[in-house]
């Protein structure tokens, strides 16, 4: 049988590489929006003392005589005492756990999602720290999100993080900062008049609310003791038509988080007042008030079929593609 | 006496950026490794999704490979960064592998599983295992699409 040497190294790599074209900003002070939320993720067993851990001696973790707990706090066996004997100790299978904790706002129900089902909720504090864990988990990787209800029943944005969790040990996810709620008090503003722009955060927080159309203008309050926060913008500053509003929180500049959902509003000629209730999401297709596997089945029902129904249509484009399924993906609650 | 026939495949990573005006781009893109396998044995390629900076909340496109050189064996989407798919990964013709779907929330991340394809090399030959009409879309509300670039794989399969 004949050989052939293999001998050719494969050196053309063709490249077709689009320029790339910055897209900056117009605005000074865009210098505002630079950072986003860090979500720290430590895991306890892995024999390494990490941020918010006393101790972790990997596999030795566990219950008395072992120095460290499974939740890598140092276990406190006392002393003394003797005697005793006989029987054998088996040492319990460490737990798969995955620990959440940050702020959402005060009093408020967060919930968790792992890969977009809901597995727990919790009530935040009144200083807004919230915590929850889950157990049980097989090792893998999972896409875990978190979002939260103000007091007025307006949604956070969801906020999501991959994490990788291996089986005996607990991991935590710490450092969550939910992003502010927003909300108008106008549907329409008359041109030189001012438009409430209000919401929920942590409390004491600094809320940096951006306004942006062609130009991006942006505005600084704080949010009181209960989370609330509420600016009254300007809105001679604004071309007519119409314009979007977002909104951050940051704690001194240790936590910042990122920018919530954003909202529109019209600058015209009149003022029409918005009555302030929880907006409809957009993807509730059976209005259940949720955003979910059902709806999601009956988009997949319209999925490239002639005329499906506006409500499912989310864009109006006259079908139901991948970008009406992106729509409902963003207003997804679980 | 028989002896077994070694292929070498050499994978090169062909770039293409599909869109302009990014600041970054998000990538689909395979895991690239230079592998030595017999004729008729079979390998895994992954499909990866780096989204840079940005949260992206649904994808979709085709994987197209060369059916003289390969064939398909199986679709593997378990560790997937896709929770629901609109279109599970499916072979939809000899050579064509269409897959769409959603992550809720948006994933952000450099080294996102969405599927693995299982490969049995047939035949000598140069070859490239391309995705074409890709599209991932941001999460932001409104499914506004992403920059995005395509690393595609050249490969060249040789007796050794």
């Amino acid at each position: 049988m004949i050989y052939k040497r293999f001998l050719t190294i494969f050196t053309g790599v063709a490249i077709a590489a689009g320029i790339l074209i910055f897209a900056m900003g117009s605005n000074a002070q865009e210098s505002l929006q630079l950072q986003v939320n860090v979500v720290s993720i430590t895991v306890c067993g892995n024999g390494v003392v990490e941020s918010g851990e006393q101790c972790d001696a990997g596999g030795a973790n566990g219950p008395c005589p072992a120095t460290c707990s499974t939740f890598c706090t140092t276990n406190s066996c006392g002393g003394g005492g003797g005697g005793g004997g006989g029987g054998s100790y088996t040492s319990p299978t460490p737990q798969t756990v995955v620990n959440f904790s940050g702020r959402a706002y005060p009093k408020s129900t967060v919930t968790l999602l792992k890969d977009a089902q809901i597995v727990a909720t919790t009530i935040a504090g009144v200083d807004a720290n919230f915590q929850m864990s889950i157990s049980g988990l097989s090792a893998g990787n999972y896409i875990f999100a978190v979002y939260s209800e103000d007091k007025n029943g307006n949604r956070s944005t969801l906020l999501t993080f991959p994490v990788s969790v291996t089986s005996g040990v607990t991991t935590n996810v710490s450092g969550i900062f939910i992003a502010p709620t927003i909300d108008v008090d106008k549907s329409e503003v008359k041109r030189g008049d001012n438009i409430a722009i209000f919401g929920q955060s942590t409390p004491q927080a600094d809320i940096v609310i951006s306004v942006s159309s062609e130009e991006e203008f942006f505005a600084k309050t704080i949010s009181d003791r209960d989370g609330i926060y509420l600016h009254n913008f300007d809105t001679t500053i604004l071309d007519y038509g119409v314009h979007y509003t977002k909104s951050k929180a940051s704690i001194g500049n240790l936590l910042i988080s990122s920018y919530g959902r954003v909202i529109s509003f019209k600058v015209g000629t009149i003022t029409v007042l918005k009555e302030i209730k929880p907006e409809i999401s957009k993807g509730d297709l059976n209005n259940d008030n949720r955003v979910n596997l059902v709806d999601f089945s009956i988009a997949a029902y319209w999925y490239k079929r002639p005329s499906p129904p506006s409500s499912v249509d989310l864009n109006g484009d006259g079908k139901v593609d991948l970008v009406d399924f992106s729509i409902m993906a963003y207003y997804w609650t679980g | 006496m028989f002896k077994i026939q070694k292929i070498k495949i050499i994978i090169v990573v062909c770039l293409l950026l599909l869109s302009a005006v990014p600041t970054f781009a998000a990538e689909i893109s395979f895991d690239a490794k230079t592998r030595e396998v017999a004729i008729g044995e079979q390998f895994e390629v992954n499909i990866f999704l780096n989204t840079e900076e940005e949260y992206i909340n649904a994808t979709e496109g085709k994987v197209i490979f060369p059916e003289n050189l390969l064939e398909l064996k199986e679709i593997r989407d378990g560790n997937s960064i896709v929770n629901f798919w609109i279109e599970r990964p499916k072979i939809k013709s000899d050579n064509q592998i269409t897959f769409s779907g959603i992550i809720p929330g948006g994933y952000i991340g450099k080294k996102g599983l969405i599927f693995s394809a299982i490969f049995q090399s047939k035949n000598e030959g140069k070859g490239t295992i391309e995705i074409r009409e890709a599209k991932t879309l941001l999460n932001d509300g409104k499914g506004t699409q992403a920059s995005l670039s395509i690393s595609n794989l050249q490969f060249l399969m040789a007796l050794d």
